[in-house]
Parts: C-alpha cells; structure tokens; sequence
C-alpha cells in the first residue's frame, strides 16, 4: 500500500469516526435531557385537565411575544364563550420554554402550545401535532460582554437553554464559526437565569430569545450582540385534538387572530396586554421581570404584529429547501432530532388550510369583535 | 614578530561591538515596538493596530450591513405602503364587477377590457397609477390583475392588458384569505431584465367583516436596478474589495456580483445561485459576521443579515470585504514600521558611530602610544587633553611610561654592571676550570702517590697499634695487680687500725686518769711528760681513724644512710667543733645560711664529717681574721662554703691539696697538727654523697673550700 493511498485510508477512517461520532450523539442526545418532568418542583402542582372537556394550553410567559398573546388570549371572553357552548372550557400552564411543554403534551396532558420553532420541530419529529399558525418572526441572539469573534468563543462557557430555539441558534452560531458545542462550555439553565448569570460572570456569553436580549442590552449597552438567528414561533395543536374537534381548533385559531388584530388596532391595547404579560411574568418566576412593560410592546409589535392579517405558516416553509427544513436537517445532524425521522413527518404538521378556514370567515369566528377581561390577572 | 601577532585579542575594536550591541539592541526594540504595536501584546489582551484596524473594518462592515439593512426594509416598506395607498384610494369595484359578470355572462374578454377600458372609474385609477409612477423609472408599471382568472385587466403599460397571470406565485397566493402584500422578483422575457413585483390583494366588498374573497390584486412592478440596487453602492463603508450582495431565501442572487466568477462567468440576477457559506448563513435567517471564502475562492470577512420583507419573502444581504485588504493595511502597515524602524537604526547607527568615535579614539590614540612604546620608544606619550575617566587614564598612562622608562634606564645600568661582573666571573671562572682541568689532569697521579703513602701509613698504623694492644693488656695487667695490692692494703691498714686503735684509747683513757691525779698528785714534769703522751696518743689515734677511714672508704666499706636532716644544724654542731679553739686564738667565727637553706636528705653524719674537717682546718691554719661558713641553695644543689682568712696556700700546692698523705710542706706538719687525710677523705665522702668539693686560695690571704650537696634523695 503507498502513502497515498494509507493516507486516504485514514482520511476514510477518520471520516468514519467522526459520523459513528455524531451517530453517537444523535442517538444519545436527545435522551440526555429526558428527564421526567412531573416532578419538576413548578410544573408537579398544575392541575391538568384529564377530563375531555378541557383544553390544556401550554404558554411561556418568559417569552416574547408570545406570553403578551397568550396574556390576551387568556383574557378573550368570545373564545370562553364559544368553547362553554361547545361544552369545554381552557386552562393555561405557563412553562419555562417550550420542551417542557412539549414532554407534557406527548403525555396527553396539554392539546395546545404556542412554541418555539426548535420545540415545534422536534415536537412534530416525535409526536403527531399540526402547526397551523405562525405566531410571531424574530430573533434569537448570542451575547456578550464586548465585541468579540465568535470563534473566541472557544473554550468560554456560554448559558442557554437545552432544547429551546436559542440552542439551535447558537448551535447555528458555532456552526458559522467552525465550531462545535464540545469547543465551548455548555451551561445549562432556564431562561430567567441567563441575565444574571452574564451579569455576575458565571458565564462568558449567553444565547436567548426576547425579551431577554433587548432588557440586557438596554441595562448594559456595552453587552453586544455576537449574532442574530432568524426565530420563528408556532402555534401547535395535537393532531387528536385538531382532528376531533376541528371548530375548537378554529375558535382557538381565531382567538389568536384576534389578539393579534386587537392589539394591532391600537396602541393603548397593546400596552396593556404587556402589562398583563408582565405581571403574568413576575407571577411565574416570583422575582421582579428585568423586562420593562414598553419593551414587552415593543418586541410584539415588531415581532408579531406584521403577521397580525394573516399569520399562515408560510408556503417556504413546506419546502424541502425552506427554513423549516434547514432547522429541521440541522437539528437532525446536532443530534436533536433522531436521524431517521423523515422530512415528511414534518411537512405533514405544517398546515395552512385551518388558518384559511378561520380567515376566510371572520364573521363566523367574530375576528373584528373583542371582548377582553380588564380585571386582575386571571388564575 | 609582527604588530599583528602581537595583538590576537583584538578581533572587535569597542567601536564595532557599540554599533553591533547598540545597534542591535535598537534594532530589535524598534522591530519589537513595531511588532507589538501592529499585533498587540501576547496573552495580555492588549490589542495591536492590525486588531484594532481588523475590529475597526469587522464593525464598520457590520454597520454598513445593518444600515444597508433598513435601508433596504425602509425602501420596501415605502413601496409597499405605496401599494397600499393606491390600492385603498382607489375604487375598483365597478371595474371588477363589469369584467366578472362580463366574463360569467360569457362575454368576450377582449371585448370586456376594451369595454372597461371606457370607464370612468378606469380613468381615474389610470391617472392615480400614472401619478404614483411618477416616483418611478420609466418602464415601471402598475397593473390591477383579476386574480379568479389571473387576467390582467388594467395596466399603465396598455401593451400588458390581458395577460394571463394565473400561474403567478403571488396571483395564485392573493386567493387566500387574510393576505396581503406578497413580493417576488422575476424577470421579464420580453426585457431580459429583473423587476421586482409587489402585490397587494383587493378586499372589493371590504375587508373588515367580510366574507366574500378577494377578487382583485394590484401588482407594481419596479425596475430594482434603477430604484433598490443604487441604496447598496451609495455612501460609506465600500472598502476597494467591498461588495454588498442580495440573496432570496434560496440563495439566488437578487444583485449583480462585483467580480466574475470563476472562468470568467458573468453571473446572472435571478438564475446563479450563491453557493457560499455567508449567502447560505444569509439566506437561512442570520445576522452576524462570518470568515469563509466568497464565490471567488477568496477569503473574505462578511457581515450577513436576513431581512423578512413580508412572512412569506426574505431577503439575505451579504456585506464582505477581502481579508487581503485587511491584511494589506498589516502589511503596510509593517512596511511603514520596518521604514520607520530602519530610518531610526540609521540615525542610531550614525549617532552611536559618532559616540563611540568619542570615546574610542583617545583610548585608539592611546593603543597607537602603546604599541610604539611595544616598539621601544619609550619617549612616546598618549596625548589626551580631556578631564574625563580616558583623559585621567591617559595620564596614569603617561605616568607609568615616564616610570618604566626610569627603571628601564636603572635597569639598563645595573644590567651593565652585572655584564661586567659576570665577564670578570667568567673570567676567573674559566681560569679556575683551567685550573680544575689541569688538576684533573694530574689528579690520578696524585690518588697513585697518595695511595701509596697511605698504604705505608697503614702498615706502621697497623704496627703501632699492635704495640698498644700489647701494652694495653701490660697495663691492664699491672692496673689489676694494682687494684688487688690496693685492696689488700687497705684490708690490710683497716684490720691494723681497729688492732691499734683499742690499746690507744687505753692508753688515753689511763693517762688521763693519771693527769687528773687520780693515781697521785704529779709534778710540773710529769704532768708536761704525760699530756704529751696524751696528745701523742691523741694525734695517733686520729691518725689511726682517718687511716681507718681512707682505708674504708677505698675498700669500699662505709655505707651512706640518707636521711633528711636541717643543714642549719650540722652548721651549728660544726661551728661548736671548733668554738674553743678558735676563740683560743682569737678567731672570729660567722656564718651566713640563706634563708631557703632548710631539710635536706643526705648522710647527716658525713656531712657533719666533712663540715666539721674543713673548718677545724680553716681554724687550724688561721691566725687572726676570721672563718666563716655559708651555705646557700645555688642551681638546685645545696652550696657549703668555709671562708677563712689564714695562710692560704700557694698555687703550686693546689694539686696536691686531697691526694693523700700528701704534704704540702713539711714544715706544716709541724706547726700544724694533721694526718694529712682530712681532704682526701672529705673529698671521697662528698663525691660518696654525690657532691663536689673545690679549693680557692690566694697564698697569705686565705682560702676558700665549697662543697655541694644534692638537696633532694
């Protein structure tokens, strides 16, 4: 055998290596964080409705904009209404983010979440769901202390979220640098950590979703943003649901239109559906919110009041070569999702057409009425 | 030897080890500065130009990026709130509904839009188009697009008038409920040319509350080459390699590329498909910067940004700038450093060079001295007039030269003096060897002669001592006949003695008696008759004694008991000895004992022996004057001296004084009772007793006898 050809041996061998490697970590990773979540000590006291009369809705109030939706969404006297005639009332249960929502709704206990796309995607990759609304088009960022290369980044220790849509974006992150999550320090921690774990130095970077960006930089403008990730959030349904009860998919779809369009139509609504979100983020995390009620407005009408006419889940993102798909193959070779899920497992979730009907008929779904409680923050 | 040989240590002159070491050391901290200054100090996080000019370009390319960004939104937001504007000012109701119910009622579309054509309404939305163009280029073209049938049935461009649109992405998309403004851009057939198409579907019996499907969609088509792609080349931040390139979603490029792809390609808008890492980044959603190669294989730095111009279209935008030009300023940069660095050796150089000249050419000046003193010129002088440490040198130098040159010429001298000394000395030398040389020459014959006689001298030697040897043994022979007949007289004389001695004492004894009258008064005569018999007696009998003591004595028969006794007595007892008689005449006795005079060991009764001899003699041959006795301890031994002031004796008697029955004058004898032993036995006691006895004596004056003891056993 010549050098050559020895060389190109090991060159195969090592290749080899490397895939059974990542084999390896696809395979494992996914149950490294699969820990049981009923005993987590927030998530054991919430009362599940097992009755089919309730609708469990899995909401993050840590996040923007979706917790300012859901705040309004909780409020919407229509959609209550609508769902008792129908013979079901709903109930929300805030989480830290979205995987934790999704490990209660693959056991049957919650039929609907507004999540991130990374939760969404491997929520539709190991469970039957529909996607039927996009809620919101923003960013997941990357921050440090000061202006540095990403590629300094080696061997720091960065703060994040497993699982979450800030995960994959720094994944995404390293990826660019020609990095990989074993180059840095992987901290994990939930998403309220994350502020004061840069600020008190116990790590050197961190990768959040809003309002955690915007509420760091505006304490520390010196904080600098290493990269910016394009992040989309979901509305999903468990396909047994949306199957067996079609108009309360609709109902509940159009209660989110309205929130959207309600808070579209004017100012004062929008700031005070962040004041509700704010106090139902001071109630979650029983601490004072580092995010301000004008932020709070800021990030969802940026974020998610563009889409407030039609949020469709868009035509890209049933494409083979969209960004749904690259999030979907990138999770897939980050070992988060398992390599043998198809892309048409996925594609199968995203759904336009219950978006459309709803749309298509805003007398019916009462998409330009409004009724909102005004009271305290409900329970 | 050469001057050259004579100074092998000398391979650097001072001058040329300041311009290497001052140099040098300038050199490599200018080089250092320079370094240090471009790339910044290692592990200390402390920047360099390069970095910070690298962070510099990094933020200024980010900034570009981020302001080409809005931009880019602003110019769609406006062009998009343009089509809406137009879209809700205008009423196209009656212009829809005349081409819907045409075409239900199967009329001609031809004849439908020539018909419509002739509206009013179609006017004015013709004159509100045309007004909204005038923001516009001129090919640009606003078209209203009956989205059942995909039928363009208005247009300011009227050659577009009933086109068929049904297959259009954004036609089909209007059909949805709840959608708005969509954007594409395509490229004309007809124009070979990219235009930008914005869409905007038309609720006819309102939106709000309804539930009739949109029918209608308004689509403005724009020329992005004459309206969007100037904001991307128009103020700051292009670098000479800066390029600033839109991309879709799908990667295909929206704006020509600055440079021709590999092969010399022309890349076409809409149709390339950028297949690089920062148009993949771009496109898939990310804003940050990046490090790859562009679609040249050029390593470039890259500010990327994903616009969402609405849900469904986005827009990548790449700002890049070639890492060689970045480079290109550290290597100018280092250029200027290495220019800078270099003009500062020179001046460094040049004035080190000026430096070290001062100081090395007083100490040349001084070595150029040395070497002519080396050469012998001794006259030779440094001349340094200078007050510095080379100035003071110069003249400790000069000191030592004016030193040397005077002991040279001392040395000079006394070398003279010894090359003289040593010719006289080779002189008399070669005169000696001469000499040595001749009697080496006659030496053998000299050893032969003197062999010779020494062989004769041995052989009467050998004779002589013969002779000896026999009248060694003769007189060994007649030394212990001698010895023998010696013995045998002493035997002999002790025997007689102690014989005579017992009809002696008797004889004494009785004549006593008879002059005490005991036996009888006696007359004057007898009484002289028999105290002469007495003293007759007396003077035999001591006789006797001192012959029975000689005779003892060298029979070897007395035996010394040493005892320790005070010598201040015996000199007492001696002195009372002769008391008597020496105040017969008138004698005056003393004595001197030094104060450590004290015990001694020795045999008290042959001490007192010879004490009592010595000065009943002294008394004995004293006739006025006085005798006197001293005793002292002198080196360790007892010294006894008996001084008188009598007779003395002459020096001719002085050997005869202790050899026995020796008389010095026979006329002594007379005047002076004695046995003529007194001495000889003194003197054989004292030696017995290891002591001396000596004599002193001036004849007429007096004598002096002393005698010493051993103090200790």
């Amino acid at each position: 055998m010549n050098d050559r050809l020895r060389l190109k041996s090991c060159k195969y061998f090592m290749v080899l290596i490397v895939c059974l490697g990542m084999e390896e970590i696809a395979l494992s990773a996914p149950q490294s964080k699969s820990e049981d979540l009923s005993t987590h000590p927030v998530y054991s006291g919430y009362n599940f409705g097992k009755e089919e009369k309730v609708i469990d809705f899995a909401t993050q109030p840590l996040a923007a904009p979706l917790g300012v939706i859901v705040e309004v969404m909780k409020r919407d006297r229509i959609l209550r209404e609508q769902l008792k005639s129908k013979g079901k009332e709903i109930r929300f249960h805030p989480f830290f983010k979205g995987a934790d929502g999704n490990h209660f709704m693959k056991r049957g206990l919650v039929e609907i979440a507004i999540t991130g796309d990374t939760p969404a995607i491997t929520l539709a990759a190991t469970y039957d769901i529909v996607i039927p609304a996009l809620v919101k088009q923003g960013h997941t960022s990357l921050i440090a202390k000061r202006q540095i290369q990403i590629i300094e980044l080696k061997g720091k220790r960065i703060g994040y979220s497993f699982g979450s849509t800030a995960h994959y974006g720094l994944q995404i992150a390293l990826y660019t640098a020609g990095m990989k999550e074993s180059d840095v320090v992987m901290v994990p921690m939930e998403i309220n950590e994350l502020s004061e774990a840069i600020e008190k130095n116990r790590v050197d970077a961190i990768t959040a979703w809003e309002p955690i960006p915007i509420a760091l930089l505006a304490r520390h403008p010196e904080y600098v943003i290493l990269q910016q990730f394009i992040n989309t959030n979901y509305l999903c349904l468990t396909r047994a649901f949306a199957t067996h009860y079609p108009e309360e998919t609709s109902l509940l779809l159009a209660s989110f239109v309205r929130a959207l369009r309600w808070m579209k139509m004017d100012g004062k609504n929008l700031r005070m559906a962040a004041a509700w979100s704010l106090n139902a983020i001071e109630k979650f995390q029983n601490k004072p919110s580092e995010v301000t009620m004008e932020q709070l407005a800021a990030i969802t009408r940026s974020q998610a009041l563009p889409i407030a006419e039609a949020p469709y889940i868009p035509l890209k993102d049933f494409d083979e070569k969209g960004m749904f798909s690259k999030s979907f193959n990138f999770l897939k070779s980050q070992g988060l999702i398992a390599a043998s899920v198809p892309w048409d497992k996925i594609k199968a979730s995203l759904n336009r057409g219950m978006m459309a009907e709803v749309l298509s008929k805003p007398v019916k779904y009462k998409l330009g009425k409004f009724d909102y409680e005004r009271g305290n923050d409900l329970k | 030897m050469s001057s050259k040989e004579k100074k092998p240590g000398l391979r650097m002159s001072i001058m040329t080890k300041m311009l290497l070491f001052l140099g040098g050391g300038v050199a490599v901290i200018l080089i250092s500065v320079s370094l240090l200054s471009l790339f910044g100090i290692p592990f200390t996080g402390i920047k360099g130009n390069y970095q910070n000019h690298r962070s510099e370009i990094i933020q200024k390319i980010d900034d570009v990026a981020q302001l080409k960004k809005e931009e880019i939104q602003s110019w769609f937001s406006e062009r998009i709130s343009h089509i809406r504007v137009f879209s809700e000012s205008v009423g196209f109701d009656n212009i829809a509904e005349r081409f819907n119910n045409g075409l239900t009622r199967g009329e001609d579309k031809g004849v439908l839009l020539a018909g419509i054509r002739n509206l009013e309404e179609y006017r004015a939305v013709l004159l509100r188009a045309r007004s909204v163009l005038r923001d516009y280029v001129d090919d640009n073209e606003i078209r209203i697009v009956d989205t059942k049938t995909g039928t363009v049935i208005f247009s300011t461009n009227e050659g577009n008038r009933g086109l068929d649109l049904s297959e259009h992405e954004g036609i089909k998309n209007a059909m949805l409920p709840g959608v708005k403004e969509q954007v594409y851009f395509r490229k004309e057939k007809a124009a070979s040319k990219e235009y930008l198409h914005i869409i905007y579907p038309i609720a006819l019996n309102g939106f709000q509350g309804g539930e009739d499907m949109p029918s209608l969609a308004v689509m403005f088509i724009l020329s992005p080459e004459e309206l969007l792609m100037p904001i991307l080349h128009t103020g700051t931040g292009h670098e000479r390699s800066g390029e600033i390139i839109l991309v879709d979603m799908n990667r295909t490029i929206l704006s020509p590329l600055k440079y021709p792809l590999p092969g010399n390609r022309i890349a076409e808008t809409l149709e390339y498909r950028l297949d690089t890492k920062p148009a993949e980044l771009a496109a898939w959603g990310i804003d940050g910067i990046i490090f790859a190669e562009d679609y040249r294989g050029v390593p470039v730095i890259a500010a990327v940004r994903h616009m969402r111009i609405t849900p469904e279209f986005g827009i990548g935008l790449i700002m890049k700038i070639d890492e060689e030009e970045v480079m290109a300023f550290a290597r100018k940069s280092l250029k200027q450093s290495l220019l800078v660095s270099g003009l500062g050796l020179l001046i460094v150089l040049f004035l080190v060079y000026l430096f070290s000249g001062w100081i090395t050419h007083p100490v040349i000046r001084l070595r150029r001295t040395a070497e002519k003193i080396m050469g012998g010129d001794l006259s030779a002088r440094a001349s340094v007039p200078r007050g510095d440490e080379v100035g003071f040198l110069a003249a400790s130098f000069n000191s030592m030269v004016e030193e040397i040159q005077k002991w040279n010429e001392e040395l000079e001298t006394k070398v003279r003096q010894r090359t003289a000394e040593l010719s006289l000395e080779l002189t008399e030398r070669k005169r000696a060897e001469e000499e040595l040389q001749k009697y080496r020459d006659h030496l053998e014959d000299l050893v032969k002669e003197r062999t010779v006689e020494l062989e004769e001298a041995q052989e009467a030697l050998v004779s002589i001592v013969e002779d000896l040897n026999e009248k060694t043994e003769q007189l060994a022979k007649a030394t212990e006949r001698a010895q023998s007949a010696d013995r045998l007289k002493s035997a002999f004389l002790a025997t007689m003695s102690h014989e005579l001695r017992t009809p002696l004492n008797s004889i004494i004894g009785f004549t006593g008696i008879v002059l005490q009258g005991m036996s009888g008064p006696l007359n004057e005569e007898q009484n002289k008759q028999l105290t002469m018999v007495k003293g007759s007696a007396n003077h035999l009998l001591d006789l006797i004694n001192d012959v029975l003591d000689i005779s003892k004595i060298e029979a070897g028969q007395v035996q010394i008991t040493r005892k320790s006794f005070d010598m201040r007595s015996v000199i007492e007892a001696a002195l009372r000895a002769v008391l008597s008689l020496a105040a017969k005449k008138g004698l005056s006795l003393e004595s001197a004992i030094a104060s450590d005079v004290g015990e001694i060991i020795s045999d008290r009764r042959r001490v007192e022996q010879i004490l009592i001899n010595l000065v009943n003699n002294a008394v004995k041959f004293t006739e006025q004057g006085e005798v006197r006795i001293e005793c002292r301890i002198h080196e360790g031994r007892m010294e006894t001296c008996v001084r008188d002031t009598g007779i003395g004796i002459k020096p001719e008697d002085m050997g005869k004084l202790f050899i026995p029955f020796s008389q010095i004058e026979n006329g002594l004898a007379r005047r002076y009772e004695g046995t003529g032993l007194g001495l000889s036995i003194c003197r054989k006691l004292a030696e017995m007793l290891g002591g001396t006895i000596r004599v002193d004596s001036e004849w007429g004056k007096g004598s002096q006898f002393t005698f010493t003891l051993p103090v200790g056993n």
